[in-house]
């Protein structure tokens, strides 16, 4: 049986990139996510687990912590969405050696769609569709914001001009359009 | 059509003319004008007809709580009726009509109402409409709304698109005259986040239409200046045609942008009008105040208008309502009016000024201690007829009348979360008091601070106040000269007079509705508003509403303090339901969310269906197949005779870890999952508190502290609430971690005799699917096609040798295309979910349609499913004694005989015995043509089922006037032993 082809979120073979007006909307298919979740009282490993997996402390809550190549969103009390840059592979069976017993860990990859959004105008559009103050987000704020009744995270990358949303993915399509429909109607 | 009205100057310009109609004729404005300044300077005073006696009716204000002018703008599919004509920007092109006349506003035969008011008074329909009852619905209500009413729809879907939104800010200060200009200022230099909204299109508020300096400016440049300024801070955000219509918990204010209604359509992809949801730190009120009137016989006719009213046509539009205008007062302002008209040669015909001591006037003939007691005129006055001090009569020819009863506050907003307005004895008017919303200052004109250097002040002091509030510091800017004269007035608020005096135009009330109120003892204000709708128009009674209560308090005896007002509720002016819609309209009303197989399904002409938010397909049909039901009947034979395969990703998939995820699971199922070896999977059955079922579903285990639970698509989200319930607050010291995995995979049940077959093809060869190494409910992961990582469930929803095969979602398309190719040797069937209910009926495994929530685990014959050897949610509730009755409802098959069919929702009835609820002993709850066994089927719940199997009882459905003798027999229609999902 010949091997599977991954579609992207939208169904394409490549990622959706479109540019309406000053913004670009840019599906990306290759990050790597996985969920953390801290095991009951090992506070003190865990910590000490991330640091050593990811390099960071753990974010509070509004916030990402990490590089461009690996970063850790807060999701939850005890409860963190781990990233990659786009072209991660395997997160979450990394992340499962590292932690060991100090955290539950499962791939949240195909649970998501994303789309990093670029352009100056993208504050004027993101408040036609969430409630988050996102003209004083700071890079590396990320917040969970609902967008038009799908559950999404939003993570600013740079103040004012480039963000990445996640969306359910099974909702790539409508959560799509609802960037789409915002960013033209601007 | 020359503009026979228009004056020199005014704020518009003149270099861009306007065509617009009204009512088919053609007509000439300037950009700058509303509709309403565009009207009156072409001499047109008749602009509507009155809600219940279609008595003519002109233009009163030039604001937002005009009660009369209301018009249908637009054509086709973007008619818009009761837009009021004073709000309304001219664009070239405009179409515009009067309503609720026929069959023309001059002429209105609809009129002949006014003949007959002494029969129309307050209650009337309450007192008239009341027999016989059969006339309510079919000869009255269409009665009245044809004589009553405004303006009508067109019927169409509306073309436009609207947003919702969201804005955060420090200050957001709500109205842009000298009140709120000057607190945006403060707060804007001091660097706070600043939103500044006004409903107008032309920032200023009064000061773009008096002839007043403020420094050493004309007002309206000053006004311009500031705007200037404020647009050029980049913390500061000036909305114009952007009214706040409510002030909301915690600081949240909804604020409608009126982006494109001065536009003769919106940009193509942009909204016409977007809803702010505004979250403001702090926010000012600075809204100014409304002018009243002075009640007197026949006071509603066209041209008799507020006096400020008249002044800003007069100075900002350059458009003279008539050419001899007189003026009634009880202030000093109508005296203002009279200067303006004077410096603008608009001939005054005199000043009726009720004050003994009215102070005397250089520009027009007074009349101290004078009252308009009556108009005259047809379609529009042409006298008013004065009682003067002496007690003499006296008319005067007049083509407009400008009246001043002093002003009211716009107190609106500070009312949203029920604060009371406080009466003021020296402006004889309301201010707020108490219950303003937290976080909410007042200034000016909206807080009885009548002069502009008040307001002026105020607004900074104001702004300044609510900075410090919030840490930050500003400078005080100085406030400009300005004038500063202070209030004089003695208050009138009707002219007694034998005809009708009307308060409340828009609803056509009067002062005698009042007295009849009165007289009938609906008394209170609340009662008072009912009983006559004086303020229950769509301007909620802005220039009624005092009047009415003053009104009532003369005739009680009390104060108006002491009478009180109603309660003003958001929206403060009307808002369109399109607005509140926003994008979630049409097919947009909510997400769709999409299986991973969907583009294929869709390749293939499935026909979907909505179940819960996904879109599933429902069945597959084939060429030549008329009937839905040819195509279900078809993927069920060809699944039981060999392969089919069904996209089943939409369940719920709950990824269940920690060290005490079993003792977690046994909690939250009647059964135990801690004993469930790993690599197994487990039906389990889940219970509210009450002891009904909540949702059923298989849970495998993946590792010793890692299970996989499934869930029912519908109930998906309910029972990840729920099980995060029970783990945050039920059982907060368990190890237990939960994420939901339903997006992530996509999963796949591949049913039928030659399952394991088509899934060799697909199981990397490695992994052994034998029935002896892979038995029935065992689980386990897998790579699949070469190495791509797979979760393999052999478990059974259609009482076939089944499977589902789950993949990351981003394969579920090339799945879907693996599965259809390596089954072609085997006729591989997709089936939709039609055929997946047919199939599960025929096995009497139950869903959604059995656990009503009625339904104990009793009821379903799954008893010992609720484990006695353990504590788990509803285990105790479920044991109450009628619960547990021997004679309680018991799940059945249910087949038809001789053609008949059996129907959901049907209720069952011993045969023999009458149909009525003492008899009813059950109901149906599913039901399928059965290909299998060539019967109509069901499954339902009737009394001792279990003992009944093999009786023949009646099925009766009244809704659809259908009965049937049916017989009970065991559920599992199919394999009862389950040989074949265990072969």
């Amino acid at each position: 049986m010949a091997s599977l082809t991954a579609l992207t979120a939208l169904g394409g073979i490549t990622a959706c990139d479109q540019t309406i007006g000053g913004i670009r909307i840019t599906e990306v298919a290759d990050t790597c996510l996985a969920s953390l979740a801290m095991r009951r009282g090992r506070t003190t490993s865990f910590k000490r687990a991330v640091k050593k997996a990811l390099g960071t402390d753990l974010p509070p809550p509004g916030r990402r912590i990490g590089t461009d190549a690996r970063g850790m969103i807060w999701m939850g009390p005890d409860q963190y969405l781990a990233e990659t840059a786009p072209g991660g592979t395997d997160l979450a069976g990394e992340l499962g050696k590292a932690f060991g017993t100090t955290a539950s860990i499962t791939d949240q990859s195909d649970a998501w769609v994303r789309f990093d959004i670029t352009g100056d105008d993208v504050p004027a559009m993101l408040e036609r569709l969430s409630a988050a103050d996102t003209r004083r987000m700071r890079a590396d704020a990320a917040v969970r914001t609902p967008v038009h009744h799908m559950l999404c995270v939003l993570v600013c990358r740079d103040a004012g001009t480039s963000f990445t949303i996640y969306g359910p993915r099974a909702s790539a399509r409508s959560l799509h359009h609802a960037l789409t429909a915002a960013a033209a109607s601007i | 059509m020359t503009q026979v009205n228009r004056l020199d100057g005014g704020l518009i310009d003149r270099g861009t003319p306007l065509d617009f109609t009204f009512d088919g004729r053609r007509y000439g404005g300037f950009a700058g004008d509303t509709l309403a300044s565009a009207l009156l300077a072409n001499g047109v005073r008749l602009v509507g007809r009155s809600f219940k006696y279609h008595r003519p009716r002109g233009i009163i204000s030039a604001g937002s709580e005009e009660p009369n002018a209301l018009v249908e703008l637009r054509e086709g599919a973007r008619r818009e009726p009761n837009s009021r004509a004073t709000m309304t920007e001219l664009h070239d092109g405009l179409v515009a009509r009067s309503q609720n006349r026929f069959p023309a506003l001059g002429f209105d035969l609809m009129g002949i109402n006014d003949r007959f008011s002494a029969f129309l008074g307050a209650g009337f329909y309450y007192k008239t409409f009341m027999w016989p009852k059969a006339f309510w619905e079919r000869v009255y209500e269409p009665l009245i709304r044809r004589a009553a009413g405004l303006g009508s729809l067109s019927g169409d879907p509306d073309p436009d698109v609207y947003d919702r939104g969201f804005r955060h800010c420090d200050l957001l200060v709500i109205g842009a005259g000298p009140a709120g200009l000057m607190a945006a200022l403060t707060a804007g230099r001091a660097g706070a986040e600043v939103i500044l909204v006004d409903e107008d299109f032309r920032s200023g508020g009064r000061l773009t239409m008096e002839r007043e300096t403020v420094g050493d400016m004309a007002g309206a440049d000053w006004a311009a200046t500031v705007v200037a300024e404020l647009a050029s801070l980049p913390n500061v955000r000036v909305m114009p045609r952007s009214t706040a219509i409510g002030v909301f918990d915690h600081g949240i204010y909804g604020v409608l942008e009126r982006v494109a209604d001065h536009l003769p359509a919106p940009r193509a992809g942009t909204p016409r009008q977007i809803l702010w949801r505004i979250y403001a730190r702090r926010a000012i009120l600075a809204a100014g105040s409304t002018e009243r009137l002075i009640a007197f016989d026949n006071n509603d006719r066209p041209g008799i208008m507020q006096a400020g009213a008249v002044r800003a046509y007069v100075n900002r539009w350059a458009a003279a309502p008539a050419e001899r205008i007189a003026i009634f007062t009880n202030n000093d302002d109508g005296h203002r009016t009279a200067a303006d008209l004077a410096a603008a040669g608009v001939e005054i015909a005199g000043i009726i000024d009720s004050r003994p001591d009215a102070p005397a006037s250089d520009v027009a003939e007074l009349f101290a201690g004078a009252v308009v007691s009556n108009s005259s005129g047809r379609r529009g006055i042409g006298h008013v007829r004065l009682r003067l001090a002496d007690g003499g009569h006296k008319h005067l020819s007049c083509g407009a009348l400008a009246v001043s009863g002093g002003w009211n506050p716009n107190v609106h907003l500070t009312c949203h979360h029920r604060g009371r307005p406080q009466w003021r004895e020296d402006i004889a008017a309301f201010i707020p008091g108490d219950g303003v919303p937290p976080g909410l200052a007042v200034a000016g004109a909206a807080r009885g601070i009548l002069s502009t250097a008040g307001a002026l002040a105020d607004g900074r002091d104001k702004a300044l106040a609510q900075l410090a509030e919030l840490g930050m510091t500003a400078k005080p800017a100085p406030v400009p000269e300005a004038d500063d004269a202070p209030v004089s007035i003695a208050p009138l608020w009707h002219v007694g007079g034998t005809r009708r005096a009307w308060l409340d135009q828009q609803n056509d009330v009067t002062v005698k509705d009042v007295r009849l109120a009165h007289q009938e003892n609906f008394r209170a204000v609340e009662h008072l508003k009912r009983y006559t709708t004086l303020g229950m128009a769509s301007d909620q009674g802005r220039t009624s509403n005092v009047l009415g209560l003053a009104v009532m308090a003369e005739l009680t005896g009390k104060t108006i303090a002491e009478t009180g007002t109603t309660i003003y509720r958001p929206p403060y002016t009307p808002t369109p339901i399109a607005a509140f819609a926003g994008r979630s309209v049409g097919p947009d009303f909510r997400p769709t969310r999409l299986p991973p197989s969907h583009h294929w399904a869709a390749e293939q002409g499935a026909v979907f269906v909505e179940a819960g938010s996904w879109l599933r397909a429902q069945w597959f049909p084939r060429e030549g197949e008329t009937h839905w039901r040819e195509s279900v009947d078809r993927e069920v034979l060809a699944t039981r005779r060999s392969v089919g395969v069904c996209d089943v990703s939409t369940l719920g998939k709950i990824d269940i870890q920690g060290g005490d995820a079993g003792a977690f699971l046994d909690l939250v199922y009647s059964n135990r999952f801690s004993t469930l070896p790993v690599g197994r999977t487990r039906y389990g059955l889940m219970l509210r508190e009450d002891g009904m079922v909540m949702d059923d579903g298989t849970t495998a285990r993946l590792g010793e502290t890692h299970y996989l639970m499934t869930t029912t698509t519908a109930n998906a989200v309910g029972v990840y609430r729920h099980l995060e319930f029970v783990r945050q607050c039920l059982r907060p010291d368990m190890d237990v971690q939960l994420i939901s995995a339903t997006d992530s995979w996509a999963q796949f049940a591949v049913a039928g005799p030659n399952a394991r077959r088509v899934l060799k093809d697909i199981v990397d060869p490695h992994h052994d699917i034998s029935n002896e190494a892979f038995p029935f409910m065992a689980c386990g992961e897998v790579t699949v096609c070469g190495g791509t990582p797979a979760r393999l469930f052999r478990i059974s929803f259609s009482g076939e040798l089944a499977y589902e095969i789950a993949v990351p979602s981003r394969y579920g398309d090339a799945m879907i295309r693996a599965l259809m190719a390596a089954g072609e040797a085997y006729d591989i069937t997709p089936y939709g979910t039609e055929a997946l209910g047919v199939m599960r009926i025929e096995k009497g495994h139950v869903t959604g349609n059995e656990l009503n929530g009625t339904i104990t685990a009793r009821n379903l014959g799954m008893a010992k499913m609720v484990s006695t050897m353990k504590d788990s949610i509803g285990a105790v509730l479920a044991g109450r004694e009628a619960l547990v009755a021997e004679d309680g409802l018991c799940l059945v098959g249910l087949q038809a005989v001789e053609g008949d069919i059996v129907t959901a929702g049907a209720h069952l009835f011993a045969a023999g015995t009458p149909v009525d609820p003492a008899h009813d002993e059950g109901y149906v709850t599913s039901a399928a043509w059965s290909p299998h066994i060539e019967a109509s089927i069901g499954l339902g719940f009737i009394a001792r089922g279990a003992d009944r199997h093999g009786e023949m009882v009646r099925l009766m459905n009244p809704l659809e006037g259908r009965s049937a003798m049916v017989r009970i027999c065991s559920p599992h229609f199919i394999d009862p032993e389950g040989e074949r999902l265990r072969g």
